[in-house]
Parts: structure tokens; sequence; C-alpha cells
């Protein structure tokens, strides 16, 4: 059978294989994690003063010179590994957070939820990009400093949602009969509940690393991050601080941008295999619109008619 | 002669797979007579409510109808788009599910529910829908004055009821009965198919009742279609195919039903369990489980050998008999 079965890794696996878009993703998302791993070996020292500044692409220099006369190319591959690195630690943080909070808050019920819902409507009437601007100016600035602050003004709306979809499991026949089974509530919401969730918090993850990662970037180049250090963000203050729309020096933002724009477009087409992980009808479908596209029948909402001669 | 309600004929459907399609109704052929209640028998898996659903055109992806025509008052199903679908759908024919009384709104009434129905497809004004509504929930044995209760304050035998209602609101010609009592205790079911009976003889539309409750089956309807793996094992009127049953798969079922009348014989089950539709047996489907099996049984598909009027069945024993006899 080519239909999904088992568990794990080799699940996730087989959808990205069965999936154009998701093995474009995953296709994107390698080369990147490539980069970000080896790829600080593989260039020159971002910091050194390398050649004249601002000098456009040539044989020497792939991308050209900074206005500090630094190599582009070096800045963006080191850059990386940083980016990537806060992008997925606040794609996973915010949803732990959000699902440890939403959870238990649509599981409980009762006071701990009105607690907890309390808790996270604030954070959500809180707006997130300028909260996070306020507490990066204050705190020292740094990696580390960024993902906090991007953790904490993002982890609510991923609760909010997770605590509804909390509160439409809990009430199901199979949560009723693992409790009469006498399963403890830690393993109803973890064995029973969350599985259920798979899907969302999946798709939860992508889109808060891309969340994390465009947010990252915009407070760096805001010059909140750690301007001494090497990221996609600095690397974009760098570029503005060196007026470089003004004397058209395009090398030196347009690679950074669009290494942002090519990992988010990654990641997206990842999420769109994973959905028929969680719901197996969806592989069923997939078989029937292509028998349905070989016989040239349109899938239509009743049920088609396809004349076969065999 | 007068002409049937429904015609199918040679329907197929399968169900796509990654591996190729699975026949889930291979080449079945079977006649609806106006105001005739014909029971569809036969296992779990054996198409029953497969063959409900096609013939409405609302099976599900992974499914496709592969092959036949199902003729419904002049009109090939097959042949029509959505739109006549949808005209076609509750106004001549409609369905009550198993789960019918799952099918309820929760938050909205009861009579809302009939009122909006009869609304959809016709021009009657509110009042007179409602009107309408306090009758047919009347007709089905629940008080008028219930026409405002909401879902969860009926029981589970008066929310199927409902849908009952909910199915003869547009008067249509044929309802087909999709194991409506199997979520019932039987007294209620007794009750429910008491009333659809009266309501049958009352109305004179037609009925397709599928259940896997053979006895109960054959104290209602006229006559009885018995699917296996399928296939149409045997089509036949009831009292002839409880008396005399021609089928070794309609023998067998017959006998695997408990009797209540004293002295009755033990029940006896038919050996091993329904094959497979991913790869099943060879020639007829039944062989490797019948008592009566021959050469030919594992050969070659039996055709329909017909029996009577009305009365047919597909098995090689049959076949060689008639051939024998002319």
């Amino acid at each position: 059978m080519s239909q999904v079965q088992g568990s794990g890794v080799g699940l996730w696996i087989a959808a990205i294989k069965r999936d154009k878009k998701a093995r474009i993703g995953a296709i994107i998302l390698g080369v990147f994690l490539f980069i970000a791993i080896f790829g600080p070996w593989l260039v020159e020292d971002p910091d050194a003063l390398v050649g004249v500044p601002l000098q456009p692409p040539s044989s020497a220099h792939w991308l050209g010179t900074t206005g500090q006369g630094q190599d582009v190319l070096a800045q963006v591959v080191v850059g990386t590994r940083v980016s990537l690195t806060i992008g997925f630690c606040v794609g996973i943080g915010v949803v732990l957070i959000g699902a440890l909070v939403g959870i238990t808050a649509g599981y409980l019920g009762g006071r701990v939820d009105a607690f907890l819902s309390l808790l996270f409507n604030v954070f959500l009437v809180i707006p997130g990009l300028p909260l996070a601007i306020v507490i990066a100016a204050y705190l020292p600035s740094g990696p580390f400093t960024l993902a906090v602050v991007l953790i904490v003004t993002g982890w609510a709306w991923n609760a909010r949602v997770l605590r509804a979809q909390t509160l439409t499991q809990r009430k199901r026949d199979f949560v009723a009969a693992a409790l009469v089974a006498g399963e403890s509530k830690f393993r109803i919401v973890t064995r029973e509940i969350l599985p259920t969730m798979t899907s969302l918090l999946v798709a939860q993850v992508i889109g808060s690393t891309v969340y994390a990662i465009g947010a990252q970037v915009g407070l760096e180049y805001l010059g909140l991050g750690d301007v001494s250090a090497f990221t996609w963000g600095t690397n974009l203050y760098w570029a503005q601080n060196d007026s470089a729309l003004l004397t058209g020096a395009w090398w030196t933002f347009v690679p950074t941008g669009l290494c942002v724009a090519l990992v988010a477009f990654g990641l997206t087409m990842l999420n769109s295999g994973f959905d028929e992980i969680t719901n197996p009808r969806l592989q069923l479908e997939r078989a029937w619109r292509k028998y349905l596209t070989r016989n040239k029948t349109e899938a239509t909402h009743s049920t088609p008619v396809v004349i076969t001669n065999d | 002669m007068t002409k049937p309600v429904l015609s199918i004929q040679n329907l197929s459907v399968d169900y796509v797979t990654d591996d190729g399609p699975v026949r889930a109704i291979d080449n079945v052929s079977l006649d609806v007579m106006p105001g005739e209640i014909l029971g569809v028998a036969g296992e779990s898996g054996s198409g029953k409510t497969t063959l409900a659903k096609a013939i409405m055109r609302i099976l599900q992806p992974p499914a496709v109808i592969s092959g036949g025509r199902v003729l419904f008052e002049d009109k090939d199903l097959l042949q029509l788009d959505e739109e006549g679908l949808r005209r076609l759908r509750w106004t001549r024919m409609s369905m009550v599910f198993q789960s019918a009384m799952d099918a309820l709104n929760p938050v909205i009434s009861i009579g809302e529910q009939i009122v909006d129905t009869m609304k959809v497809h016709t021009d009657f004004n509110s009042s007179q829908a409602r009107d309408r509504a306090v009758h047919l929930l009347e007709m089905v044995g629940i008080p008028g004055d219930r026409i405002d209760s909401h879902a969860h304050q009926l029981s589970g035998g008066m929310r199927q009821r409902v849908g009952i209602a909910l199915a003869l609101c547009l008067e249509p010609s044929l309802v087909i009965l999709d194991e409506p009592t199997t979520a019932l205790d039987v007294v209620v079911e007794k009750e429910i198919l008491g009333e659809i009976k009266e309501l049958q003889n009352k109305l004179g539309f037609s009925v397709m009742f599928i259940t896997h409750d053979l006895e109960r089956m054959l104290q209602v309807s006229d006559r009885v279609a018995v699917f296996y793996a399928a296939r149409l094992a045997e089509i036949g009127p009831a009292k002839g195919l409880r008396d005399n049953p021609q089928h070794p798969y309609t023998q067998g079922l017959l006998k695997a039903f408990p009797s209540i009348a004293p002295g009755a014989r033990t029940p006896e089950s038919i050996p091993g369990s329904p094959p497979s539709l991913l790869s099943p047996p060879s020639g007829c489907r039944f062989h490797p489980r019948c008592s009566q099996v021959v050469d030919a049984c594992s050969q070659t598909r039996p055709i329909r050998t017909d029996l009577g009027p009305g009365h047919a069945a597909e098995c090689h024993l049959l076949s060689q008999e008639t051939g024998a006899a002319t």
C-alpha cells in the first residue's frame, strides 16, 4: 500500500514525498538548513574588510561588498544560522507554551480556564510588535533577547486556538471512553486529545516560525538587535545605515530579503503536505481525484459517473 | 404491466484506492414498483448502503459510479447535472439515514427545520408550511405541540421520527430507509416500522428498506433483495423468499436467524466470513462458503436466472436446473 501507515518520522517523510508542494518546500528548507549548519565554515570571515566598499557583484565577491567593504555573500550565509535558529526556536516555543496553556484551560475548564483565558486575552489585545520593540529596547540586545521577546508576544493566539480545539474534543465519546477506562487526566490530554491536533500544531509551528523570522528581521532592522552580530536583520540594518537605497546598492539588501522570502515560502509549501497525515480522508481523496482526472471526469459534489470499459 | 418507479440496470460502483478501484456494487439490476416496499438485506459491507447512496448520487469520495443506468421517473439519474439532481432530491426521492436522529440541527427547532425544507422546494408560505409540519409530526406519532422543541429535548426514537417526517414532507414517490431503526430498541422499532407501513399505505410512495435484520424485513417488505459481496444474490417476493429460498446464501441466512416459535430449530450459522472486496473469490463469490458447491461455481460468474414473477437469483445450481428443464 502506498497509503501512509505506521507512525512517527516515517509518516512525515512519506507525506513530503507524496506531495509536490511539500517536496519543493522541503528542498528549499533543506538547502537553508545546510547553509545554516555548514555555511559559516565555507565562506570567509564576514567581519573582514575585504575590498572597496559598495562594489557590485563580481567574480571576486559574488554578491558584491557592503558599505564597510565586507563580503555580502559571507554575511548572508553566516546570518542564516542565527536567523533560522531564532525563527525555529520561537516557532516551537510559542506553540509549546500555547499548547500548554490552551489545552490546560480547555480541558480543565472552570476557574483555571477563566484565569488562563483572561491571561491570553490580555496578551492578545496588546499589540505584538510595538510591545516587542519596547521590551527589546530595555533588555540587553542579542539573539536570546529577541527570542524571548518574540515568544512573550506571540504565544497567546496559539493558546486561544488550541483551547477552542480542546473544547470541541473533550466532549467526544472517545474521551469519555478513555475516562471510563481509567486513564489519567495527563494521559487523556497527551495521548487522546493531543494527537487529534497534530496537523494543527504543525501548522502553528510553521506559521509561527514564518512570523518569528519576519518579526526578528524587522526588529533587527530597526536596530533593536545586536548590531555587531551577523543576522539577516542586521544585514538589512547596515544596508539601510549605509544608504543602500539612495546609492542604488541593491546587492546589499536584495539577497537577504530574498532569503527571508524563500524560507517563508518553503515553510508554507511544506505545510500543505502535512494535512493529509492526520486526515486520512484526504489521502483517499487524492487517489480519487487522480482517477477522475485520468478518466477526464470533473470532481463534482454529487457522486461522479465514470464509465470505463474494463 | 406497471412501470417501475425506480429501475436500476447493471449498476456498478467503485471505491477508488491507491491500488486501483475496488468494486462495491457489481453489476446490480433491480426494480422498485409503485407503492412497493422493497427490502434490501445483506451482511455489513455487502453494498446495501452504497447502493442507496449511489441512487441518490450522494456517495462521498473516493466513490465513483462506474457503470449502468438508474432510471427514476423516466430520468436517468446518472445523466443528470447538479441542478437536475438538486431538484429531484427530497422532492421526488428522499432518504432516512441510520443516524437521521443526529442529522438534526441542535440550535434550530424541529418545526423550523421541516418548514425550511419545504420552503426550499415549494412556494408554501410560512404559515402553510408550519401547518403542514404539525400535520407531518402528528402523522409520525409526535404531538403537534412539540413543533418548537429542539433536538436535545426529544428521545432517540422521536428524533428518528422527525427524520421520517422530514423525508415525507415533500411527498416523494420513493423513500429510501437506510437502517432507520438500527439504533433504536425493538419496541420503538416495531412502532416506527408499523407507522411507516401505515403511511406508505395511505400515501402510496415506494420504499426501499435497508436492514440486516432479515426477519423484520420479511415481515415488512413486499419483495426482498439479498446482497452478498457487492452482488445481488437473490430477489423475490417476501413470502416466496421466506418459504422457498432458492439461493444457498439466502437459505443459509434464513437458517441463521433464531425463531421465537415454540419447538423451533436451532439457528445454524454460515461457515466462514464475507470475502474482502479487494480480492473477491473467483466465479460465484459465495462458493467458498457454500454447502452445495459444484464445479462451475469457482469458474464462472453465475448468470441471473428468473424463477417466477419478480423472483430471480444468481446461482449455478438454478441456471443448471432451468437449463435442464427447457
